[in-house]
């Protein structure tokens, strides 16, 4: 039986034209997109591949503390899914992308958000220009052992490089590194209930150096959240920030997920669901032998994710999405006990509590696929709403911060294609509302304290909260023209204008407008 | 009469939980039961001060997170002044800590280091000059001191961040402050008059304005540390300004190997200033029992001073380097340590004692206040907490009793100007 079943042909897959819409064929399954590569047969289609050149230009000051008010960005990027078999299926992702951003400083790590403790330049008066590289890789098997049984693997990979050209010289490596191993057991027509573990790490070793004037003194902010925390030199080893040595962030996820799906998705009917924990575990500096750790945190994430799916005359979506993460960190007290140019020896005293944030998120969205064919809809109308809070309590002993923001945005869009001849032309529009509201800080003291009161990035904090709560809209445009060449292959140029503004003058921000306009050219096969 | 402070540490469970401190006071190997005796407990990374008064029992009770902290007290009786302190006080998290703080009866020293200049300038092409230095001493008393047997030194190790030899002994163990490579004495005794001043040039005592504009003028310096057959290198030791009277050459005895110069730091050095009893200083240093090599290299040569003999100390670290550093002077000369900021041509400067000084009936109406020179818009700098412009007080015929507690880290700013430099 398993023979036959080896040997029989792959049949039974809705026909895909050649120019269909890649986005579309993933969207066709949640376990397509899911972490749990055991599902990846539930592929529509033998094989589907995307290969494409995305080139951005971005202006404008109203742009968050780690983006660019003059950026490019260009990025080559391939992915695929493919059945070998019946048994088998593949799924491959290749990216590189080169970004370049004029006038920046502020943060020093690419991803401020993520992290449980962040440094700044202080004060932010040496901007200058700042490059990121990512390399990405991306991969996923799953094999089906019997009509019911399959298992995936998983594999990601990224590596990449993040440097300012201009005194202070910070220099980010950057790497990536996640493993996900599943099963899935579809009991019956209407039912199926996947389980994964999943693993990933990264490391991002941060550095600064001096090309220039030496007779200057650089300082970086320590950010223990909300813009509270203190100030550091740049300087020798014993600093957050050193001149000479690399220093780690480094995260662990661990994790899994149960996935559900009842219903019939070969009908047309299914609600995916899928209930999700990581725990988080990481640090900054190295407790070695010539190393420090400065900090550690820990944190917790639970994420729900829902999809029903309805497919007749046309296909509707509705995903929703639940999110609730906590993250807590701490920080080393020490000394160096030892003297320059002997084995570093230190001394640590205990931890001090320097974080507490814990995010929630949900989001509801509703997408329509009408008209067309399955993969190449004439019709893709969206709408979504979100709802995020943010709740971070800062703390430097005896000096708390506590910071709260609620942002909701909504979002609408629509894209409509016509289909002449071999000639596909596609148009759309979205639209963007977000708000929000909180507060911003709100300072306590829980002993009386004397001397000098800790620093606060005022200038960080007041531009982040205008970027995150002020009430901004945002409209785009995009054209994509297609061009089926032969049966199983098309290319496609496209050009997509976003253009967002604060719906009143900014008071911290550089400026009210953002403008961003991207031209695509790839191909699908 | 010897009381001693015993300081007990607890600490209990984590997360935002802080750790207990007691600190009692203790006379004579018994508790000293005094309530309403301040003590100051100062965290070292990030200079938070917590204050908190004795109960009935002499103790105090502090809740503090693990750290590093020093711990001062001051108080007055009928016999005298008393203070405290304890540096380095390591509070562990999970652990039960004690310690016990030695206090001392204190002497009260007319003369005293008001200002040191060391920290070098940027010349007008952006490169760092070095080669001019000074120090003020001061007599900060309303009656005339004669400096006899009187010495100038540096601590051991120049920089502050450097192999300290005396690390693991103790610097508060040892019984003597170690005195660097050489000492600098007068050529005859020096009669300072009240509330008067003179200028040390360490270095070379030219106007050195002329081409380094951002440096400073010392040629009007009262005395010079000039002793070429001693150390001869022409890049620290021109011939002084001519109008500088040979007689106020001081004169050195150099105790380190193969040295051409007294090398001070210029980002974190340690002076002091002692009087030495029975013996001049030459006869001090000349005598190899008065030597040690702490570190058996050759390299850190010290005279051992005796501690009885110091008037005062100031101890600089870096800002670049503090949690690097280490006190050189010990806690009875220095509780403390003043931060400075290299390469902008600060100086380090007293602090002003407003109390004193106001209470000086001469002062009516003399003295200036809202001091806008110190350098606490920087990072890392500070100001003279007093808010009294002493120099412009000066000038205007007051009379200035700087503050004197024994702790560089309280008696010192970082001021932005030096005092000379006009």
């Amino acid at each position: 039986m398993a023979a036959l079943l080896l040997l029989s042909p792959i049949r039974s897959f809705a026909q895909k034209p050649a120019a269909y819409d890649f986005g579309v064929v993933q969207s066709t399954s949640p376990w397509l997109t899911c972490q749990n590569r055991a599902g990846l047969y539930n592929l529509p289609v033998l094989k589907a591949v995307n290969a494409q050149i995305d080139v951005q230009k971005a202006d404008g000051g109203y742009k968050d503390l780690s983006e660019s008010p003059d950026a490019m960005e260009g990025g080559v990027k391939t992915q695929a899914y493919t059945k070998v078999s019946e048994k088998v299926s593949f799924y491959g992702d290749m990216s590189y992308s080169y970004f370049q951003g004029k006038s920046m400083g502020g943060p020093v790590l690419m991803n401020p958000d993520e992290n449980a403790i962040n440094f700044y330049e202080y004060p932010d008066e040496n901007i200058g220009t700042k490059t990121k590289e990512l390399y990405t890789l991306d991969g996923g098997m799953s094999y089906r052992l019997n009509d019911a049984f399959s298992l995936g693997v998983s594999g990601h990979y990224q590596s990449g490089n993040y440097s300012k050209r201009k005194d202070p010289r910070n220099l980010n490596r950057w790497m990536e590194l996640g493993l996900s191993m599943g099963i899935m057991n579809r009991f019956s027509e209407s039912i199926a209930i996947g389980a994964d573990i999943r693993y990933k790490r990264s490391v991002e070793s941060i550095s600064s150096r001096i090309y220039g004037v030496t007779g200057q003194n650089y300082f970086y902010f320590v950010d223990y959240g909300a813009s509270l925390g203190k100030v550091e030199v740049l300087g020798s080893d014993n600093y957050f920030i050193s001149s000479s040595t690399e220093r780690p962030v480094l995260n662990n996820y661990f994790g899994g997920a149960i996935q559900i799906e009842l219903g019939d998705p070969e009908e047309g009917h299914s609600f995916f669901n899928e209930f999700a924990y990581t725990r988080r575990a990481g640090s900054y500096g190295d407790k070695a032998s010539s190393e420090i750790l400065f900090s550690h945190n820990h944190g917790n994430e639970f994420a729900y994710k829902g999809v029903v799916t309805v497919r007749e005359t046309a296909e509707h979506h509705i995903n929703i999405g639940m999110e609730y993460t906590t993250t807590e960190n701490y920080l080393n007290s020490f000394s160096v006990l030892s003297n320059p140019g002997e084995n570093l020896e230190v001394e640590y005293y205990g931890d001090a509590q320097t974080q507490e944030r814990a995010i929630m998120a949900g989001s509801l969205g509703y997408e329509a696929l009408i008209g067309g064919s399955r993969f190449r809809p004439s019709w893709r109308i969206a709408a979504g709403l979100s709802l995020t809070r943010d709740d971070v309590e800062a703390y430097y002993y005896p000096y708390t911060r506590h910071q709260r923001a609620d942002i909701a945005s909504a979002a609408l869009s629509a894209t409509h294609a016509t289909v002449y001849r071999k000639n596909i032309f596609e148009v759309g529009v979205d639209a963007l509302f977000k708000v929000g509201r909180g507060d911003k800080a709100s300072d306590n003291v829980l002993v009386d304290i004397y001397g000098p009161a800790p620093r606060t990035a005022q200038e960080y904090l007041d531009a982040s909260w205008e970027f995150r709560t002020a009430a901004a809209a945002a409209s785009g445009l995009s054209f994509t023209y297609t061009r089926t060449i032969r049966k199983d292959l098309s290319v496609f140029i496209g050009v997509k204008e976003k253009f967002g503004s604060l719906l009143k003058k900014p008071e911290y921000l550089d400026g009210r407008f953002r403008n961003a306009t991207t031209i695509s050219i790839g191909c699908n096969f | 009469m010897a009381l001693t402070a015993l300081v007990s540490i607890a600490c209990t469970k984590t997360g935002m939980q802080t750790c207990e401190l007691t600190v009692a006071l203790v006379k004579d190997g018994a508790s000293y039961a005094e309530s309403g005796i301040e003590i100051t407990l100062r965290e070292l990374s990030s200079s938070f001060e917590y204050h908190a008064t004795t109960d009935a029992d002499g103790s105090a009770t502090f809740s503090v997170m693990p750290g590093v902290y020093d711990a001062t007290c001051a108080f007055a009786k009928d016999q005298g002044d008393f203070n405290g302190t304890i540096s380095m006080i390591k509070v562990f998290r999970g652990k039960e800590n004690s310690c016990q703080m030695n206090l001392n009866f204190v002497r009260t020293n007319p003369i005293i280091i008001k200002e040191i200049y060391f920290s070098r300038c940027l010349d007008p092409v952006g490169k760092l000059y070095s080669s001019a230095a000074y120090m003020i001493l001061y007599n900060n008393s309303s009656e005339d001191f004669t400096l006899h047997n009187f010495a100038i030194a540096q601590g051991c190790p120049s920089k502050a961040d450097s192999s300290n030899p005396y690390q693991k002994r103790g610097i508060d163990e040892l019984g003597y402050v170690p005195a660097l490579s050489a000492v600098w004495w007068f050529q005859q005794d020096v009669t300072m008059a009240p509330f008067s001043q003179i200028v040390v040039s360490i270095y070379t005592a030219i106007d050195h304005t002329v081409e380094i504009p951002n440096s400073v003028d010392l040629s009007t310096a009262d005395y010079v540390m000039y002793d070429p057959e001693v150390f001869g290198n022409t890049r620290y030791y021109f011939s002084p300004y001519s109008g500088i009277d040979k007689s106020h050459y001081m004169r050195t005895l150099s105790y380190a190997a193969e040295a051409d110069s007294w090398g001070i730091s210029f980002k974190s050095p340690c002076f002091f200033i002692f009087q030495s009893e029975n013996v001049s200083p030459e006869e001090f240093v000349k005598n190899m029992a008065n030597i040690e090599d702490p570190d058996g290299k050759g390299t850190q040569n010290c005279a051992k001073v005796n501690i009885e003999w110091v008037l005062d100390g100031v101890e600089v670290f870096d800002s670049k380097d503090i949690s690097a550093s280490h006190k050189r002077l010990a806690s009875s000369v220095d509780a403390g340590y003043i931060v400075s900021i290299e390469r902008n041509g600060h100086s380090v400067y007293r602090n002003v004692d407003k109390k004193a000084t106001e209470a000086l009936k001469e002062n009516a109406g003399k003295l200036v206040y809202n001091y806008a020179g110190g350098t606490s818009d920087l990072e890392s700098g500070s100001t003279d907490p007093s808010g009294i412009d002493a120099e412009a007080s000066m000038s205007n015929g007051a009379h200035i009793i700087y503050q004197d507690t024994n702790n560089s880290s309280k008696d010192f700013h970082l001021r932005k100007v030096a005092s000379i430099k006009k």
